[in-house]
């Protein structure tokens, strides 16, 4: 497994340190949230019960990599857990929506369920058992980074689960090394993601790959290709699931202190929806469609300052058709009236290419600068 | 490609791009185009464009392949603001050495593209390291997060303006709204992007001179650019510009454009400074700019600023009194005039608002009655005239620049920093005389005030002549003639020539405090008509000329050869004749660090021999570190 050290990591690890000083505390037993949502299963249209686990965090966070340069996840973690927490955690929001309809459970640890160290395996095996023994659940989506997904982990999960699907999510972000590498200090390579995928196919799990949709130090232009290319590369290294995460801006990482300097943007909605409209198109064109179950975005942050934004004018507008396409998987969903920021995102695109200037976003309002 | 330096002022200079085809002057403004493959930059104004390609993104290499541009770009430094110090070193360690390996290559089309960083020291490092491998170009991208800074702004560009050769050219990438140009150009910005004008328009925004308003809020029209006078009525033109989006885009860049030939124009006419002054009324960052400017850097400032001009100076605002053109008539004041010590009597005088002021109705009485003491008690008399802002300005230099040149609007109210100058300077002034001097103020209401103050701050008794508040009225020049006559009543004759004082004491202005009298050590004469060069003779033969527009001395080879005996104002030339009418960089071995533009110099050889005499282009610092072009005008040649 390759750990590559990206340019940025000296100040990652600085940030890191000092987030995870901050960070707020919290009860060992109890989740930090779960809900339920309609989403798109891979058996069509359905309920999914999410639920965000308290755990020690992502071991790439916590050690000498300080971690991604976009993740603020280590944020809601705790520094002493036992394994009968973290089953507690599943128990107790599984009574909590017992009486409710689900056919899928989405599990996010901030970090790799799959890594022993997070998520001991006593917990592993008992909170499978849990959710196994729900009649209506058909998908188990679990994360993990790719150098926790080997053959003994994954027959043991599989062990506890009977004809149910078991999903792995992988945050690939990029299937361009130098990206994930620096831009986002992930430290792992493509072909790390492609050991992962072929090591899970092999145990009949699926692979979910979570991809960033614009990393730092891109202009949007190279974000939108970027994200085009990255999902073409998954799916072609046997992701049928694909999840495009627009960057939000969370606390404590070095996107945030870009952001607050007014050096970086989260994407535009006109943006994604380029990506997607493009990606059908190619998908079909290079004859792909049988490889991919969907092609989901579900940002967070979105229509706010921190999430994904086009203009207060046609955000809601963006959050619902992006609703309606996550089920439909039509991108024609997103074919929204144009709205007159359309024509400044246009406009920025390009300019952002002549002159690389990554603060064009405080000129959305340009009159207040005269 | 050639880039021509014409003039300079301040941080702000005059430039000519040119190749065999196309000619292109800066500051002007350049626009990003697309073709099928590319986006890429035009330069310039109207068809004779010079191309520039866009910059790399640092995650593909840095060096680019696009050769076929006019201006291309060589490095994309990583030196984001948020980043800290470590990573950029590491990262700049490695740029360089990639960059060290390409130096042979770099010319004066190259281009490397600079942003705001957090370090100061790391900022200086990569400016330092631009400067030695020979880049001759910056651009800047990443502004608008200091552009309402005003702190950051001015450092930001002192620091490109002091460590790059001032022949660099510095093209802004971001896009600045227009009313932010002028400071931007007085900063050091030679080439504007015109994307704050797309920009307004994909927003609505309809920009006048100062400002902007949105289409729908337009309430009267008042352009009538080839665009807006298609209408016959505000409403018309609302409705034209809302449905045609590239009419209200053309208004937009006119809006644009007209701002960079107001800047140009002004840079032309030396009244770059004055125009500066104007346009930050609107505009809160750039006066706070122009503030820390002017009391942070002024002396980097006035380096760079033209000693002599002919362009009036309008003092209208607080900004009028540290103007580098009158810091720098202060500091010369203090520093390199000295009252003569045969002089018994000074009289001090209130300013007039005819310039000279020996032009003036007032003036013209004192003189009367000054001259009516006899040519032999004359000499002992020192005038100095007390004025705001430039404080005190001695009878021998009132046709210098800047004193026979700025006017300010008369009130008679003086507020506090005015009095603070004034005061300064006449103390200054006036602290080391003898007792024996006799102090005369012959001033009435609010310069009476000043005057107590520096009686007080000095300790020493002034008389005043004026009564009634008035100057001019008989009884207070008969006051004044009675107090001359009993002051100098048993001073023996005086030797006294009033064009060898006149010279003596211009050229210590010019030179040093001394030079004069070394320059002028017999008796001249100064011959001339209005408006025409003043000749300087001795006996027959012309020793030199003051040009009349500006005050100025002008040096002969007579003089040069005295003042290059005294390393002063010199210019070393690397060999021992001269070709041609200008002194070029590369020429130059060494130079006096207190040259300014427009100063007369004197070239010599190793040795301090004369070889010419001419006016300075650039200053003496500039002409060190500048590797190409024209830095000194050659006048005369000795033969």
């Amino acid at each position: 497994m390759s750990r590559n050290k990206g340019i940025f990591i000296d100040q990652i690890c600085a940030l890191r340190k000092k987030s995870l000083r901050n960070r707020k505390k919290r009860e060992a037993n109890k989740a930090i949230a779960a809900w339920i949502e309609e989403d798109r299963l891979i058996s069509g249209p359905g309920q999914a019960l999410v639920i965000i686990m308290n755990s020690i965090g992502c071991e790439w966070a916590r050690g000498k990599e300080g971690g991604c340069s976009m993740c603020g996840y280590s944020n809601d973690t705790i520094e002493d857990i036992t394994a009968d927490d973290l089953i507690q955690q599943i128990d107790d929001v599984l009574s909590r929506f017992s009486g409710k309809k689900f056919q899928a459970v989405k599990l996010f640890n901030s970090g790799s369920f799959l890594d022993e160290k997070e998520i001991p395996l006593k917990a592993q095996e008992k909170i499978m058992q849990l959710i196994n023994s729900l009649s209506d659940v058909t998908e188990i989506i679990i994360e993990s980074r790719p150098e926790y997904v080997s053959d003994l982990v994954l027959q043991r999960i599989q062990n506890q689960l009977q004809g149910k699907v078991l999903e792995i999510g992988i945050g690939l972000e990029s299937s361009n090394d130098f990206i994930r590498i620096n831009n986002i200090n992930k430290g792992f390579l493509l072909s790390d993601f492609q050991k992962a995928v072929k090591i899970a196919i092999k145990n009949n799990a699926r692979v979910k790959s979570y991809l960033l949709f614009k990393p730092p130090f891109l202009t949007e232009k190279e974000a939108i290709e970027d994200m085009i290319h990255s999902v073409l590369e998954s799916i072609k290294a046997g992701a049928r699931s694909i999840s495009i995460n627009p960057l939000n801006i969370q606390g404590g990482t070095l996107v945030f202190e870009l952001w607050n300097n007014n050096l970086y943007r989260s994407p535009w909605f006109w943006s994604l929806r380029e990506v997607l409209q493009t990606l059908w198109d190619k998908i079909k064109a290079e004859g792909l469609e049988k490889n991919v179950d969907r092609i989901l975005s579900d940002p967070s942050g979105a229509g706010s300052n921190r999430g994904i934004h086009n203009c207060k004018l046609c955000d809601k507008d963006f959050i619902k058709a992006l609703k309606r396409y996550n089920l439909s998987q039509n991108p024609a969903e997103l074919n929204i009236n144009i709205c007159q920021c359309f024509k400044l995102w246009e406009e920025f695109l390009s300019y952002e290419v002549a002159s690389f200037d990554q603060s064009l976003s405080m000129l959305e309002y340009g009159k207040k600068f005269l | 490609m050639r880039i021509q330096l014409t003039s300079i002022s301040g941080f702000a200079k005059l430039t000519k791009i040119k190749d065999d085809m196309k000619l292109v002057e800066t500051p002007t403004i350049m626009k990003y185009t697309k073709n099928q493959k590319d986006i890429f930059w035009e330069i310039g104004e109207n068809e004779n464009l010079f191309s520039m390609n866009s910059p790399p993104s640092f995650l593909h290499g840095n060096i680019t392949n696009n050769l076929n541009a006019d201006f291309i770009f060589v490095y994309n430094f990583l030196m984001q603001q948020s980043l800290n110090e470590t990573v950029l070193e590491k990262q700049f360690e490695k740029a360089f050495e990639e960059l060290n390996h390409l130096k042979s290559s770099f010319n004066e089309r190259s281009v490397a593209l600079i942003q705001p960083t957090s370090s100061i020291t790391f900022f200086e490092r990569v400016l330092n390291a631009i400067r030695d491998l020979q880049i001759s170009n910056v651009a800047i991208t990443n502004l608008l997060p200091i552009l309402s800074n005003h702190r950051k702004l001015v450092e930001f560009f002192t620091k490109i303006r002091t460590i790059l050769p001032i022949d660099t050219t510095v093209f802004l990438l971001s896009p600045v709204p227009h009313t932010f140009m002028p400071i931007l150009a007085y900063l050091g910005v030679d080439v504007f992007s015109d994307e704050y004008g797309r920009i307004a328009t994909k927003q609505s925004l309809y920009l006048t001179d100062s400002n902007g308003y949105y289409l729908d809020e337009l309430k009267e029209q008042f352009c009538f650019c080839a665009v807006c006078s298609k209408a016959s009525t505000t409403e018309q033109l609302i409705n034209n510009l809302q449905v045609n989006e590239i009419e209200l885009e053309k208004h937009n860049l006119n809006i644009l454009l007209k701002k960079i030939r107001e800047i140009r124009a002004a840079l032309k006419n030396n009244e770059l400074r004055s125009f500066i002054e104007q346009q930050i009324q609107t505009n809160i960052t750039s006066a706070a700019s122009l503030r820390i400017l002017d009391k942070e850097w002024s002396k980097e400032i006035i380096s760079r600023t033209p000693t002599w001009s002919s362009a009036p100076i309008k003092s209208i605002t607080s900004y009028g009194y540290y103007r580098p053109e009158v810091k720098e008539f202060q500091n010369r004041i203090t520093n390199r005039f000295e009252i003569l010590p045969t002089k018994k009597v000074v009289v001090i005088l209130p300013c007039s608002a005819r310039k000279p002021y020996s032009n003036s109705q007032s003036h013209k009485k004192f003189i009367e009655i000054i001259d009516s003491l006899g040519k032999e008690k004359i000499g002992y008399i020192q005038e100095l005239i007390l004025t705001s802002p430039l404080g005190v300005i001695p009878r021998q230099l009132e046709n210098v620049y800047p004193a026979a040149h700025y006017d300010i609007p008369v009130t008679g109210d003086w507020d506090f920093e005015e009095k603070e100058i004034a005061t300064e300077l006449l103390s200054r002034t006036i602290e080391k005389l003898g007792s024996d001097v006799v102090i005369i103020a012959h001033v009435s209401n609010e310069y009476t005030d000043l005057c107590e103050i520096v009686e007080k701050k000095l300790n020493r008794k002034f008389i005043y002549t004026s009564n009634e508040n008035r100057t001019t009225s008989y009884q207070s020049l008969q006051c004044l003639k009675q107090t001359l006559e009993t002051s100098l009543l048993d001073k023996p004759p005086i030797q006294f020539n009033s064009a060898t004082e006149k010279l003596q004491t211009l050229a210590d202005y010019q030179y040093g405090l001394g030079i004069g009298k070394e320059l002028f050590c017999e008796k001249y004469s100064i011959f001339g008509k209005p408006r025409l060069p003043l000749k300087v003779m001795k006996n027959k033969t012309q020793v030199g000329v003051i040009q009349p527009e500006t005050g100025k001395l002008t040096l002969s080879l007579i003089t040069g050869k005295i003042l290059a005996k005294l390393k002063k104002y010199y210019v070393k030339f690397e060999g021992e004749t001269i070709e041609g009418s200008t002194l070029f960089a590369v020429g130059v071995k060494d130079a006096d660090q207190e040259i300014r533009p427009s100063d007369d110099v004197v070239i010599v050889n190793e040795k301090f021999d004369l070889l010419a005499v001419g006016q300075a282009i650039v200053s003496g610092k500039d002409m060190m570190s500048l590797s190409k072009g024209s830095v000194v005008k050659i006048r005369q040649k000795v033969k």
